[in-house]
């Protein structure tokens, strides 16, 4: 049998359970600015090693893009230069055979 | 609590760690302090009671109504102040039985405890809240 006590009790809870756990779960005002806040200020100091190691992708990707574009180049160049020259001599190649079977 | 002490203490915050990192520790501290806090001091006394939670009690003396909507949050961190004194057991099956409404059998799945175990601990842990409830009740007469 429920004496006043427990009655009470189940009143408190009852009125307990209502208010959930919202309340406690809100951050403090200004939490997210401060952390924000810090985190820029932190960003712009920055760790010296990790800045390094991002200087030095850019420097290698950089030195890569330029590298690439010369060989490119190069290539390209070969190819004209070469072209011609084998054509020339193909032609005096085929003359000389054809002067030698006469 | 935690992001109160976060909030406080954010300018210790050096970024030599991941913010994951220096958060969980001061979780962990937090969890630890108030553990040996309860150890040290395990008994519920009326001044740790705040103006709205002395009002929640008169009003529970008083009538035997329902208490008012707005009295809900002072009434929870009440019902918070009795919970300290319990073991983490019945802390836990108060919480699932009474202010989640939970019931037998989902706390059962939930803890993993037979039916009969949660309502032993249920009954322990109301009898030790009324004993404390009661107790407050006296001192305020």
């Amino acid at each position: 049998m429920m004496d006043d006590v427990d009655l009470t009790l189940d009143r408190l809870l009852r009125a307990g359970a209502q208010a959930g756990d919202e309340a406690e779960r809100e951050i403090p005002f200004g939490f997210d600015t401060r952390v924000v806040a810090l985190w820029r200020a932190s960003a712009s100091n920055g760790n010296g090693l990790a800045r390094l190691l991002q200087r030095v992708a850019l420097v290698a990707s950089a030195v890569i893009v330029v590298a690439g574009a010369a060989a490119f180049r190069e290539i390209k160049k070969s190819r004209e230069i070469g072209e011609p020259l084998t054509n020339e001599f193909a032609i005096a190649d085929s003359a000389i055979q054809s002067e030698i079977s006469q | 609590m935690i992001f109160v002490k976060m909030f406080q203490n954010l300018s210790q915050f050096s970024g030599a760690v991941p913010l994951e990192h220096w958060v969980s520790r001061i979780a962990i501290n937090t969890c630890l302090n108030q553990i040996a806090a309860e150890k040290s001091r395990p008994e519920f006394r009326q001044a740790d009671l705040s103006e709205e939670e002395l009002a929640v009690m008169e009003n529970l003396a008083a009538t035997s109504d329902e208490l008012a909507p707005d009295q809900s949050f002072a009434s929870r961190q009440l019902v918070e102040h009795l919970l300290t004194a319990l073991k983490p057991a019945e802390r836990l099956v108060i919480d699932l039985l009474y202010l989640q409404g939970r019931s037998v059998a989902e706390i059962k799945q939930l803890t993993s405890w037979s039916a009969a175990l949660v309502k032993v601990r249920a009954f322990r842990a109301r009898q030790k809240m009324k004993k404390q409830l009661t107790a407050i009740s006296r001192k305020e007469k």
